[in-house]
């Protein structure tokens, strides 16, 4: 029995993504088949069989993110017994150890994500309030040392001079997220064939009812409330709700919905799993959550996100064209909510209006379906019913079902 | 070998008043001379000592002036004298017994670990022992596994010894001087390659304290520590690294009980970086001991693990190629060295 391991593609890697199984457990595989796909924070690679045999065991599903260097399944080699090294192990465990709360087993994974910091560099650090997820080690094994903060140091000051010496440009070294956020995006931007379509949202109805919502002191946000439109339009359009790859496209099962949050020097895209079922209340809390774990630089990494929404609203820009988060098929940008006069019935009318840009990868999506799938959200905001009976789901008591109906009769 | 400006205030006196280079061997000798004349209950008790003057030169000439009372040789039966001695410190003389080859002194590990170490606790300090056992160790010209040991851990393990091992013709002086006068037991570690090392040595009178290291060369980018003939070799490597620009600390403990772990853990606290070299093996050694006290008292100053330089775990070959792979080179140190300054770019 053999081990397939996650290589290590570049010198930062920990983790990958499991994207795809090219090979179902029990199927034959020869060396050097393609076995799955998988993706790191930098790259999509492959991960080929090493010697003939049969796949065995796969260990992690698609969509689960492990650790390099880890088995993700066993080969069976011609003439070995059919049980894999973890069901024997498992056999021989007694229950009781397994479910002991300080699993032995779980604790070097811990230990991989460990800094390499010298107790002198990591003392001089803590001093100076220097971060040591931004300093590359030059000691022995990468472990970083004393020079390395004192370099860091030394660094800023220059950098700080520069910046007041007036005729001076100051030299920022990409952190490990800009270095991040950078090879995304270009890589996206290079290989996507992006077209953008946009799109006008009167979201008079919205606001009203919103501010109706909370009066009644529930803090849903306009955001939650396009966050839930999009994701019920991602529910009825499955196309949008997809990866590519080179060849082919994947239709996610699931509905996992990426809200871009920014942070400090940088942004994250945190996840709301399951989005589509999930209601108004639930989704904004969760929201809450992820832009708080977001500021402290965590996020949960369990939900690979389908589909991607970036709001500049709060900062009065009415359009952008974003660019799409790989291996996503689309994103959707926000504009602001502002008054604007327009047509409405047959009147000249002050109507609160927003502008959706949808950024589509033209590869896997075409025209027509996004133009539909931008107006199903346009539809569900302007008109209300959609939005409001899965907020009557949610808040099942004849009051809270009275908010929906004054709203309305508050237009 | 310069000494430098933490040495004992004497040795500056001298040097710019009276310089005098004499032999490891010589200054000995004179602190035994001087010992002797001074205080009356200081005799020497050994093999060979006496009329052949100790197979080293150290107890040459001392039958003529002080006769065959106070410098004894004694038949081939170490743990007979070594318990003379400890007997005759107990009604108060203070007996110098030497013991040939280090090597030797596992004959008489009852009379020093079990007497001479307990005597002054189990017996609320009514009695004492007062007795220094001189000894050389190391290895050198291929005398082999049983004549070439380094067994200063043996001692140094027991509660209730003193250990001096010097590795200058200046330490060795005053701290054999001291060592006679103090009251607790002392084993005085001498090293064979040693005895005919010179260096400065003031004629007035010094001691020296047990307890004191010395900073045989300042630096500031690594530490160190060494001690009898690793000392000259560790200097040596310094040397060949400061053409580098490696400023190496060398500390010299001098005496490993009591140990002065306050100017070790200083010099780690500036350096950042500590090699330790022993000529004992590795296993169970001086070095490791030292090591988990600066891992207690100066971890958060360590800016790379420590190494420890030391013999290989293995009895001293005949084979004189053989035996200096066993031991510590002036190469084993600087290798030591740019491991624990290494960079990976």
């Amino acid at each position: 029995m053999i081990e397939v391991i996650v290589p290590q593609v570049g010198q930062d890697i920990s983790t990958a993504v499991i994207l795809e199984w090219k090979k179902k457990q029990g199927e034959e595989v020869a060396k050097g088949e393609v076995i799955a796909e998988v993706e790191s924070d930098k790259a999509a690679f492959e991960v080929e069989a090493e010697a003939d045999g049969v796949l065995a065991e796969i260990l992690h599903g698609e969509g689960e993110e492990v650790e390099v260097f880890r088995p993700i399944a066993y080969i069976r080699l011609a003439g070995e017994s059919d049980q894999t090294p973890r069901q024997a192990a498992a056999e021989a465990a007694p229950a009781a150890s397994r479910r002991a709360p300080l699993d032995r087993g779980t604790a070097p994974i811990r230990e991989e994500h460990r800094i390499l910091a010298s107790p002198a560099a990591r003392r001089l650090a803590h001093k100076q309030d220097i971060d040591l997820t931004n300093i590359r080690g030059t000691g022995p094994g990468g472990r970083i040392i004393l020079a390395d903060i004192e370099e860091a140091i030394a660094a800023c000051k220059a950098a700080d001079t520069a910046s007041t010496a007036s005729d001076q440009d100051t030299l920022v070294p990409f952190t490990r997220m800009r270095q991040w956020i950078a090879d995304r995006l270009t890589s996206s931007n290079l290989t996507i064939p992006h077209f953008h379509l946009t799109l006008d949202v009167d979201m008079t109805e919205v606001m009203a009812w919103r501010n109706t919502v909370r009066r009644r002191g529930e803090t849903i946000t306009v955001n939650d409330i396009i966050v839930k439109a999009t994701a019920m339009a991602l529910a009825a359009f499955p196309q949008m709700n997809a990866h590519v790859k080179e060849d082919k496209i994947i239709l996610k099962k699931h509905v996992h919905l990426g809200v871009v949050t920014s942070v400090e020097d940088g942004l994250m895209v945190p996840v709301i799993p399951d989005a589509d079922k999930k209601g108004l209340k639930t989704i904004s809390a969760i929201t809450r959550q992820n832009t708080e774990a977001a500021r402290h630089g965590q996020m949960n990494l369990d939900y690979p996100g389908t589909f991607t929404v970036s709001s500049l609203g709060m900062f009065g820009i009415r359009q952008f064209t974003p660019i799409i988060n790989l291996p996503q098929c689309a994103i959707l940008a926000v504009g602001t909510v502002e008054k604007r006069v327009v047509p409405f019935k047959t009147e000249i009318s002050v109507r609160d209006m927003m502008t959706l840009t949808l950024a589509s990868d033209h590869r896997a999506v075409d025209g027509v379906v996004a133009s539909q799938f931008l107006n199903k959200i346009k539809s569900d905001l302007e008109n209300l019913n959609a939005l409001i009976s899965t907020w009557i789901q949610e808040n099942p008591t004849t009051e809270t079902e009275g908010v929906g109906r004054n709203a309305r009769s508050d237009l | 070998m310069s000494e430098t400006a933490r040495e004992h205030p004497a040795v500056q006196k001298a040097s710019s008043g009276n310089p005098r280079s004499i032999m490891y061997r010589e200054a000995l000798r004179e602190a035994l001379l001087e010992e002797m004349r001074r205080d009356a209950s200081v005799f020497l008790l050994g093999e060979g000592i006496a009329r052949r003057g100790g197979s080293y030169k150290v107890t040459e000439g001392l039958l003529n002036e002080f006769g065959p009372k106070r410098v004894i040789d004694t038949p081939l039966a170490e743990a007979t004298f070594t318990g003379a001695g400890v007997g005759a410190a107990l009604t108060g003389m203070r007996p110098v017994v030497e013991i040939l080859f280090i090597d030797f002194s596992m004959l008489i590990l009852d009379q020093i670990a079990n007497q001479a170490a307990k005597l002054q606790f189990m017996t609320n300090k009514q009695c004492s022992v007062p007795m220094v056992l001189r000894t050389q160790g190391g290895a050198g010209n291929g005398l082999a596994a049983q004549h070439s040991q380094s067994l200063e851990a043996i001692f140094y393990h027991i509660p209730g010894l003193h250990l001096a091992m010097p590795a200058t013709p200046y330490d060795a002086k005053g701290l054999m001087k001291s060592a006679i006068r103090s009251d607790f037991p002392v084993v005085f570690i001498e090293h064979k390659l040693l005895y005919m090392t010179e260096g400065e040595v003031p004629e007035e009178e010094y001691l020296i304290p047990f307890g004191e290291a010395s900073i045989k060369r300042p630096g500031n980018d690594l530490t160190l520590v060494a001690w009898s003939n690793m000392l000259p070799r560790s200097l040596k490597a310094a040397e060949s690294l400061a053409e580098e620009g490696i400023d190496i600390e060398v500390v010299d403990p001098r005496t490993l009980v009591p140990l002065d772990k306050k100017t070790i853990v200083d010099s780690v606290r500036k350096t950042q970086h500590l090699v330790i070299v022993q000529e004992a093996v590795r296993r169970g050694g001086v070095a490791s001991d030292i090591a988990s006290y600066v891992h207690e008292e100066a971890f958060d100053y360590l800016d790379a693990p420590i190494e420890i330089v030391a013999g290989l775990n293995t009895p001293i070959p005949y084979n004189l190629s053989l035996e200096k792979a066993c031991i510590p080179q002036e190469v084993d140190i600087i290798e030591a060295v740019r491991r624990a300054l290494a960079r990976t770019v």
